[in-house]
């Protein structure tokens, strides 16, 4: 049985509301925000302006002009009970999907200080960080940034003292107990280990994602041919 | 074609950051994307509403100044917001109001003599592919714009817009009483407290909401970052949380950032409430320097002002005038009250007496409203008789109808049963169902949502009355079979026009006082533009006449009444008046109708 998340709503600005459902990330929780999230897209149609899921809350911004927020309130407290109800029935609830990720020093800059840092090899880095199936709690940051987590804690490691300019699309990276593919060159401080050949975003593409909050993700290694054939650029 | 070649108004300067934005890109945060937009989303409307545009249409937002355009085609344009001096071929224009521009013309502007942000909108909207369904560009995102890409306006490029044809003559003009005031170099902005509001002490919120912050040079379309007391919560940070428009968040270093339409989605320091939207249009207008103070306001006092600042925005009528530069106004005014004139002759049902309450011309000011639309037109009809419909309303609605398809819109009728369901094989329909009162908001809100349309019309559509209830000429309380049409025109975003020829229908709220002088249960719904007509069918053909001589065009010539009313009557209507299935309207021989239609014809020119 999941354990019930007794959850919290609070103003955020003249149209919004936010939904507080804990305050540490965990995948219950991560599962909770998703639900709630998709049950206020169909009770809310008309009235809604956008959602916000994130770690351990939603943000529901509603039109102001055709509702109020005693009414949104009740939509809110129908959407999270019933969302409550399912997650006891189902565990293994959001989309697996799998990523595949080059991993070596050509296209992990960081991958060695990272498995100095943690006395550990870079095989063992590698292995651990596909051991883990991994929540996607948030989607932030730069368009189609999904942070994932939780990294094991042998290969946690704190961001980098001096970002880079330059972090390239489909960088795979650890920062804190936290993971990610960078959808698009931007600069960055997470410590890169390894490159993966598929776009995170693709404005053109439908969905323009492959994953959605409360996804699980799991990274396969592949090899540099392979990479390459996908369509990874070193 | 594609849109970037497409002719309209080619960019000589872009300024110093000149950038399209349209209402913004929502209902796609939870894949991080923000909302993009106009800062100063009132100035924004106006643009759009002086070029008699939806409120969703693109228009450029000038930050300073500096942008130079040269037409290709004829247009028309308003520039508003920011006091930035204006020129078309170097003679000063003023903001504001619309003007018409023609092939070949340049529009200069200046840099902003007070203020910041300018908006300048072209009537029909500048065209560009949309990204996620939105034009709006964030150079942050590398999204949006007229290539698709994030980038500002570019010397040479090509903004393409509607050619608008040589007889729209009349321009809007906003009162400057209405015109929203500049802030000089100080503002005081309203809060709604919220988020991790209860982490600052009473002492620290004193200390915010008494002092003046300074607008840093580290200011943009994400943030305007402050400079004065530092704050400090009593906590360090939080999980990353959804920020909405106009938060307030306090970095560990206690100066307050602003968060505006280009913010990040999600972020982790905490944050103290966010902004009035309606004043986010006033800090847009404050440059780094200026001052800026707060003052804390309950989350319903927020809510009445967003209403009140709604129903002022509805409730002004903007000011009309000829543009001196086109000749054949007189004419076409002239024609106008002809047409007026002869659809209220036969005068059963009072309507004369309307017609000298209103403004000589609504035919022409209608028709204008019509010819500068574009893409989705609702046509709202069909007026409940027993268990069926009555033959006026439906056929002037199908009138217009084909007549803007071939003015290349979209028509899309809007009625109840059973009329919805008989006709929707042969024409676009949205069905109307019957609601109860409570729901009926929404249930509009989510039609305009669905349609985004350029212009609606309600033609022999009953109006609310009063009392919140549908009443029948006899007065009979038709509400239990009765759907409801009127919170479309209410909440449309685009013009509206009401067309009735009783009393009780929609848009004749604009007439209450003078239906005071009818036997009638009046409504009381509004519209930009009341058409009355002794049949509400007539006042379809009489617009589309007009259409027609503007266009030079005979558009009614192929119109067959007796056709439309077989065609209907198949379909189980009646006449509204004797009740019965036969070809007549309002107990009127297709006969009548046809020599009307001739008459129509005749005063336009065409036989």
């Amino acid at each position: 049985m999941s354990t019930q998340q007794p959850f919290s709503i609070r103003i955020a600005g003249e149209n919004s509301l936010i939904v507080y459902f804990g305050d540490q990330p965990s995948a219950e929780i991560a599962t909770q925000v998703a639900q709630t999230a998709d049950n206020l897209k169909l009770s809310m149609q008309g009235l809604l302006i956008d959602l916000v899921p994130s770690y351990a809350s939603l943000l529901v911004i509603y039109n102001s002009l055709v509702t109020d927020h005693y009414h949104v309130r009740r939509c809110i407290h129908t959407a999270a009970a019933a969302a409550q109800t399912d997650d006891g029935q189902n565990t293994e609830t959001g989309k697996l999907v799998s990523l595949p990720v080059y991993y070596s020093t050509e296209s992990g800059p960081d991958l060695q200080s990272l498995a100095d840092r943690a006395g550990l090899s870079i095989e063992d880095v590698t292995r651990i960080h596909q051991q883990t199936e991994y929540r996607v709690y948030a989607i932030g940051f730069a368009p189609g940034f999904a942070y994932l987590g939780e990294v094991d804690q042998r290969i946690a490691a704190p961001r980098l003292a001096t970002p880079r300019q330059k972090v390239p699309r489909g960088a795979v990276a650890i920062a804190d107990r936290q993971t990610a593919v960078y959808p698009a060159q931007s600069p960055g401080g997470w410590n890169l280990i390894g490159l993966c050949p598929q776009a995170m975003f693709d404005p053109n593409a439908e969905p323009s994602m492959p994953v959605q909050v409360g996804d699980r993700v799991r990274f396969e290694s592949i090899g540099r041919d392979e990479f390459l054939s996908l369509g990874g650029q070193l | 074609m594609n849109s970037t070649q497409q002719l309209g108004l080619k960019v000589i300067k872009p300024g110093i950051f000149s950038l399209l934005q349209d209402s913004g890109r929502f209902g796609l945060h939870s894949i991080g994307l923000t909302t993009g937009g106009p800062l100063d989303s009132q100035s924004f409307r106006w643009a759009n509403r002086l070029c008699h545009n939806s409120e969703h249409c693109a228009a450029i937002e000038i930050t300073i100044g500096g942008l130079v355009l040269e037409a290709q085609i004829d247009c028309i344009i308003a520039l508003t917001g920011a006091d930035i001096p204006m020129t078309i071929n170097q003679q000063p224009a003023s903001l504001w109001q619309s003007h018409i521009i023609k092939a070949g013309d340049r529009i200069e502007l200046g840099f902003a003599k007070s203020g910041m942000r300018g908006y300048l909108a072209v009537a029909g909207g500048y065209n560009a592919e949309p990204s996620f369904d939105s034009i709006s560009t964030v150079p942050r995102e590398g999204l949006g714009g007229l290539h698709q890409d994030g980038k500002p306006l570019q010397a040479g490029d090509q903004l393409g817009c509607k050619d608008v044809p040589p007889y729209c003559i009349t321009t809007l003009r906003l009162p400057p009483a209405q015109r929203p005031e500049l802030p000089r170099k100080t503002a005081k902005l309203r809060v709604v407290l919220g988020y991790q509001q209860e982490a600052f002490s009473n002492l620290q919120k004193q200390l915010f909401f008494s002092t003046e912050y300074r607008i840093t040079e580290s200011s943009d379309r994400m943030g305007y970052r402050l400079q004065g007391a530092a704050i400090k919560p009593a906590i360090d940070g939080i999980l990353s949380e959804g920020i909405c428009l106009g938060a307030i968040q306090v970095p560990a270093d206690g100066q307050p950032i602003l968060l505006l339409r280009d913010r990040q989605t999600i972020g982790g320091y905490p944050k103290l409430g966010a902004l009035l939207s309606l004043d986010i249009g006033t800090l847009a207008q404050l440059m780094p320097g200026d001052t800026v103070s707060f003052e804390a306001i309950s989350i319903e006092q927020a809510h009445n002002l967003l209403h009140l600042a709604e129903r002022n925005f509805r409730n002004i009528v903007l000011e009309q005038s000829i543009d001196v530069r086109v000749d054949n106004q007189p004419q076409l005014l002239q024609l106008s009250q002809q047409i007026e004139d002869l659809l209220v002759s036969r005068n059963p049902r009072g309507m004369q007496t309307l017609q000298a309450a209103l403004s000589p011309g609504y035919f022409l000011r209608a028709a204008e409203l019509i010819l500068q639309s574009r893409g989705t037109i609702l046509i709202g009809t069909g007026f409940p008789v027993d268990d069926t419909f009555e033959t006026d309303g439906p056929l002037g609605a199908f009138a217009l109808y084909a007549a803007l398809e071939k003015l290349g819109a979209k028509p899309v009728l809007v009625c109840g049963a059973p009329l919805a369901d008989s006709i929707s094989g042969d024409y676009r329909v949205h069905k109307l169902v019957v609601a109860s009162p409570a729901t009926r908001e929404r249930e509009a809100q989510q039609a305009l949502d669905l349609h985004k349309p350029s212009l609606v019309i309600s033609i022999e559509r009953p109006g609310l009355t009063a009392d919140n209830i549908y009443c029948n000429m006899r007065g009979e309380d038709i509400s239990d079979r009765c759907a409801s049409f009127d919170h479309f025109l209410n909440l449309a975003s685009c013009p509206t026009i009401g067309i009735g020829d009783g009393g009780n229908e929609i848009g004749m709220g604009n007439l209450i006082d003078s239906l005071a002088e009818l036997n009638i249960e009046p409504s009381i719904t509004c519209c930009d533009e009341l058409l009355v007509a002794d049949v509400s069918n007539w006042a379809a053909h009489g617009l589309i006449a007009l259409i027609g001589a503007m266009r030079g065009e005979d558009m009614l010539r192929e119109w067959d009444n007796l056709e439309v009313l077989r065609y209907l009557s198949q379909r189980g209507s009646v006449d509204g008046v004797s009740r019965q299935n036969t070809l007549t309207e309002d107990s009127l021989e297709s006969e009548i109708s046809e020599q009307l239609i001739l008459a129509l014809r005749k005063i336009s020119g065409f036989c």
